[in-house]
This record gives structure tokens, sequence and C-alpha cells, in this order.
């Protein structure tokens, strides 16, 4: 068994990107909720936050890719990446639509995914083993 | 740097990050706190002139017009809307669209029982129509906002889709068979598409509606009873009355994408004239408030408050005399509501100065007007008192609904109920006269939904306990932000097409409106 060096910064930048997604994803309840307080102008940056998580959640799946390699991490995260973009996008939609019986779990199970990324992401910084 | 304060630095950095790109995400001038707070609706519109200081005219109460004919049935009267020049801000002249030469136009007083015919003569430069808000009126004289009056020597014009109705030339006769019970209703344009510029430069007034049982209780009377037009606006740097209209011409409905909530006025006029002041005895007062706003709320107090607190004294609301006074240190109150209030001076000491303040409001939009109470420390005789019981208000049984009616107001490309925009012509339910029904209103942002024909009875709010505010026979009720209200109503008498919307008139403007039609 030999263990090898594998690069730490692919770790960090996915660290980093799962991280503002996740801020971004709670910050997309909170104009949410700030928008049914009464606060017009909420729904507004709720769409121009939704769409920076979109763009977050795209640049999760490069970080994801670099962490698989040249990270040597495994290649799981970036179908988990990938599947949470496209929910994204999905939500995109279905805000528009007003679809909110759909929205909202939605917007739910993609927090739960992306804090369960997060969680991985911070907890692990064991050394690939080859 | 060891391992592991260079890892706390990079999550530091990370979290750094994440916080930098939410803040960017959000634009500069945002505050997370607000998000705690309630949200109102609108946004201001400052003034550009200096606004007068508070407190410097005294209230003006509007004349109450005189009937030019009447015979054994009924009350004829004439009304010219046509623009003039009122010294609203003191040495400030502005022009105004108004009923009749004032703003607010003339107060009409109704017998219950009693026909009133209003002929109205358009001379204003752009189609209107005039509704009673609050009546119970058959539908040809309802107001809809296809049966407009179209100004003589003018083209008509081209409205932005076209309307059902039955367009007049200069003149209409509004026919009101007042078979309902003694209230505070008021008058005002409903013109499709323009109501909020409309009603913005002035076209509004009251229409009072008497009768025995009122007469019978011992509430005060004559001069001590006395209507509160509250309404905000806003001023050009030359005097005119600013609204953000898309076309200052209003050739093209709707206001600009800032102000797609509503328009907020600087100046708070009452009756007219901005913050007034009323002389007040030591005695009993009752107010009829009515929130004249395009879409201001107000959360009324008195300060002081009198001793011991509890200083209004509500006995009607919309559809008028409550079942019994209700005590309110408190009075919030959406677009086109009324509460008709006793307020006792007696409770204050002579010489007291009272404000009437919004608590909702900042800067010149706290303050809406002051009482000054007589320092004459000889109180007049005061013979009026607020009996325990005012009227009998027979409940509308849910059990006896013979349908339920969902009706969502949000925004959706534009404010819309039930996801469509105003579409005339295309009636969102057909109640038939007689039953009774109970309708469903569920918000996004605040939402004062008014039905017209008749008056209903709030049933729930939030599913639980109808609020402080919802007593009594109303004709529009407050949906604040993410609320849920179930009312009762039973449609009567009178067959045709009517509309029910959002009280916000920007909203409504922009087609948070529908179709209704009885049979």
């Amino acid at each position: 068994m030999v263990t090898i060096q594998v690069p730490a910064w692919p770790r960090w930048l996915f660290r980093a990107a799962i991280t503002c997604e996740t801020v971004l994803a709670f910050a997309q309840a909170a104009l949410a909720g700030g928008f049914l307080a009464g606060h017009y102008d909420f729904l507004t940056l709720h769409n121009e936050n939704g769409t920076l998580t979109g763009i977050a959640g795209l640049l999760s799946i490069g970080c994801a890719v670099m962490l698989w390699r040249p990270g040597r991490g495994p290649a799981w995260p970036i179908f988990a990446s990938c599947a949470v973009f496209v929910a994204e996008a999905g939500q995109i939609f279905l805000g528009y639509a007003r679809i909110l019986a759909v929205h909202v779990p939605l917007g739910v199970a993609i927090v739960v995914v992306i804090v369960g990324l997060l969680v991985w992401a911070w907890r692990e910084p064991r050394q690939v083993v080859a | 740097m060891s391992g592991l304060s260079r890892r706390r630095f990079l999550a530091l950095a990370a979290v750094g990050a994440a916080g930098g790109v939410a803040t960017a995400a959000i634009g500069t001038g945002f505050s997370w706190g607000r998000a705690l707070t309630l949200g109102e609706p609108g946004t201001l519109l400052r003034s550009g002139l200096a606004l007068p200081t508070p407190f410097q005219v005294p209230l003006p109460v509007p004349a109450v017009l005189r009937p030019v004919r009447s015979d054994a049935s009924t009350d004829y009267y004439e009304i010219t809307q046509q623009v003039s020049t009122l010294e609203i801000l003191p040495g400030v002249k502005t022009q105004a669209w108004t009923y009749g030469g004032t703003f607010p136009g003339p107060t009409l007083v109704s017998r219950s029982g009693r026909r009133t015919v209003v002929k109205h003569r358009n001379e204003l430069p752009r189609p209107v129509v005039v509704h009673l808000h609050g009546g119970h009126t058959p539908s040809a004289s309802d107001g809809y906002p296809g049966d407009t009056i179209l100004p003589l020597g003018t083209p008509p014009r081209h409205e932005m889709m076209p309307m059902p109705g039955s367009p007049s030339l200069s003149t209409r006769d509004y026919t009101y068979p007042m078979n309902q019970r003694a209230t505070t209703l008021w008058y005002h344009d409903h013109s499709m598409g323009f109501t909020g510029p409309t009603v913005w430069l002035g076209l509004a007034g009251f229409h009072l509606v008497h009768d025995d049982e009122e007469d019978a209780l011992p509430l005060p009377k004559g001069e001590r009873d006395i209507p509160l037009m509250i309404a905000d606006r806003s001023f050009t740097a030359d005097g005119r009355l600013d609204y953000p209209s898309l076309a200052t011409n209003l050739s093209v409905p709707g206001v600009t994408d800032e102000f797609m909530n509503g328009v907020l006025g600087d100046v708070i006029l009452v009756n007219g004239a901005p913050w007034p002041v009323l002389d007040v005895q030591c005695v009993r007062y009752r107010f009829r408030l009515l929130n004249a706003s395009n879409c201001r709320r107000y959360r009324l107090e008195l300060d002081p408050p009198p001793p011991g607190g509890g200083g209004f004294v509500q006995v009607g609301s919309d559809g008028g005399l409550l079942a019994a006074p209700v005590t309110h240190d408190v009075i919030e109150m959406a677009s086109a509501e009324r509460f008709d209030v006793v307020l006792d001076f007696s409770r204050y000491a002579p010489g007291t100065q009272v404000r009437l303040v919004n608590t909702i409001g900042s800067g010149s939009t706290a303050e809406v007007m002051r009482f000054d109470v007589s320092p004459d420390a000889r109180a007049p005789v005061d013979d009026t008192s607020v009996p325990s019981r005012l009227s009998e208000i027979a409940p509308l049984d849910p059990a006896k609904a013979t349908v339920t009616r969902e009706f969502l107001f949000q925004l959706h490309d534009g404010w819309t109920i039930n996801g469509q925009p105003y579409d005339p012509g295309h009636p969102l339910a057909s109640p038939r006269l007689g039953d009774t029904e109970i309708w469903r209103f569920v918000s996004d942002v605040h939402h004062p939904v008014h039905l017209h024909l008749d008056q209903f009875q709030v049933l729930a709010r939030n599913g639980g306990a109808p609020g402080a505010y919802d007593h009594g026979w109303k004709d529009t009720v407050d949906l604040r932000a993410a609320e849920s209200v179930e009312i009762a109503v039973r449609f009567t008498d009178y067959p045709g097409r009517y509309v029910f919307h959002c009280h916000n008139l920007e909203h409504e403007d922009m087609a948070m409106m529908a179709d209704f039609v009885t049979s």
C-alpha cells in the first residue's frame, strides 16, 4: 500500500464553491420569506439571486470535476453537482411559472443535497489512498 | 503557518468569499434586517417643493351638495367633472381634476330607501367612470370600467383593449336606489387602467347614507359628525400633482416599474388639506375615517392617547353600524376602508393638542392631523353617548353556503387574480342572486380586496378568528402579505356585470381585477 501525495487545491476549490452555493441557496429562502413579509423588491432580488445560485451550481460542477482529476477524489460529486444544477434550472422555470407547490419543496431538496455536499466536502480531509 | 491554522484560514476565506458573493448578489444598500420587518406596499414619490409645516391650516369639511330638484321618490343631483385650480398647499396653485371644483368633491347625503340620481358631466380631457364605493347599485350605474362618460368634442380614444360596456357621450345618469343601511360611502373614478392617476388628481368624494336606526342613536351628530378623507399626494416643484405615469397625457395605462407596488406621496392630506388642525370642544365627536390613498396603509394612533387608552371607539365599518362598539388604541386601515369612530375629548385636559399619527409612516408621513382641545374648562353639555348595542347584524351562515370560491392575488407578469390579468367580459365567478357564498382570498404581498354590489362578513383570517379590523359589514378587506381571508357574501337584487379587485390602485390599474356576473 502506497500513499501518494495529491494536490490540496482542488479540495479547497470545491469547498469554496459548495460553500458559496450553500450561502446563496439559503439566501434564496430568506429572500422569498422577505417577499412574503410584504417586501415587494425582495422578489426581484430572489430572481437575481436565483440566477447567481445557478451560476454557483455551474462552478461547483467544474470544481467537482477538478476534485476528481487532478484531485483524485471520487467521481460522484460531479453527478451530484450536475443533479443540483438541473434542479436549479428547473427552479427558475417553476418560479417564473408560479408552480409554487413544486418550487418550494424542490428548493428544500436542493438545500438538503447542497448541505450534504458541504458537510462531506469539509469532513473529507483524508489523503486519497491508491 | 501550521496545517490547522491554514485550514482555518482557508475555511474563513471560503466563507468570506461566499458572503461576498451573496452580498454582491443582492446589490448595495440592502439590509438583511429589513427581511425581519413587515413590508408595506408602495414606493415613495418625493415632492419637488419644500413641504409645508404641519398643523398650519384648519380642517376643511367638504360642502354637502344640494339636489337640483326632488320629487316624491327621488333626489336629483348634478356634478361636473372639471379641471380646477386649487390651493392645496398654502400659497401654491395646483391644477386638480375635480368633482364640481373641489377636492374632495362635494359630499352627497342620501336617505336609505330614497332614490338618488346623480348626473355626471365630463369636462375632463379623457373618459371617466364613476363608482359609488360600497353602494348596493344596479349594474348599469355601478361604474363598470367599460361604462365610460366620453368627453364632448374629443374623439373616443383607443383603449388598451376592446371593452364590453356602453359608453355615453358627455353625461351619464347614475341611479342609486339606496336600498341599504346607513353608512359612509365614497365615490371615485374607476377608469379602466387609469384609476390610480385620476383619483390621485382629485376624483374622490364622500357619499353618506342615513337611516332611522342611526338617527335614533345618541351618537354625535351635525357639526360633530365629520368625514375625514385621508390621502397622500406628492407635488412637483411647480405645484402640480406628481404621478409616475408611463405617459403624462394618460394615453398609456400604468406606472414606471419602480412604482409597480403602488405610489406613495409625502404629503398627508385630510379632506384635501395638508396635516390640518381641528379645534374641538371637550365632548364626543364622530369621525368617519376613509383611507382614499392609492396604496398607503395607515396605523393610526392618538398622541397622546387619552388616560386609560382606548381612544378610538369604533361604531361602524365599511357597511355601516357595528352590532356593538369596539374599542381600539390603534386602527390599521388599507386603501378604501372606512372606520366610523367616536373620540371623546372630555377625556383630555382642556388645551391638550392631540395628534393623529401614523406609526407606519416616517418623517412627514408619520403625522396626519391634530385636534386642539379647547382651553375653555367649562365643557359644553354633551348629551351624546355610545350605547353598548348599536344595531343588529344577522350573521351570514357559512353552513348554508352553496359554493366556495378561491381567489389568489399574486404578482405574475403583472398583478393577477388566479394567475389572470383583468380580462373584461370573462367573469371569474357567476354567483346566483340570493345565495350565500364563501369566497377565499390568498395574497402574496398586501392586497386590499374590494367587492362591488354587496357588503360581506369576514369569517376567518389565516384559518383563525377574524382580525381586529374585520368587524361588521365590509366591502374591502385588507390582506396583509401571505395571508388568507375567508368571507361570506350574499349578492342580492341586481343581475348583471360587476367587478372585484385589489384596491391598491396601481395593482388595480395593472390588471388585478376580475368580472363577476350575477343572475
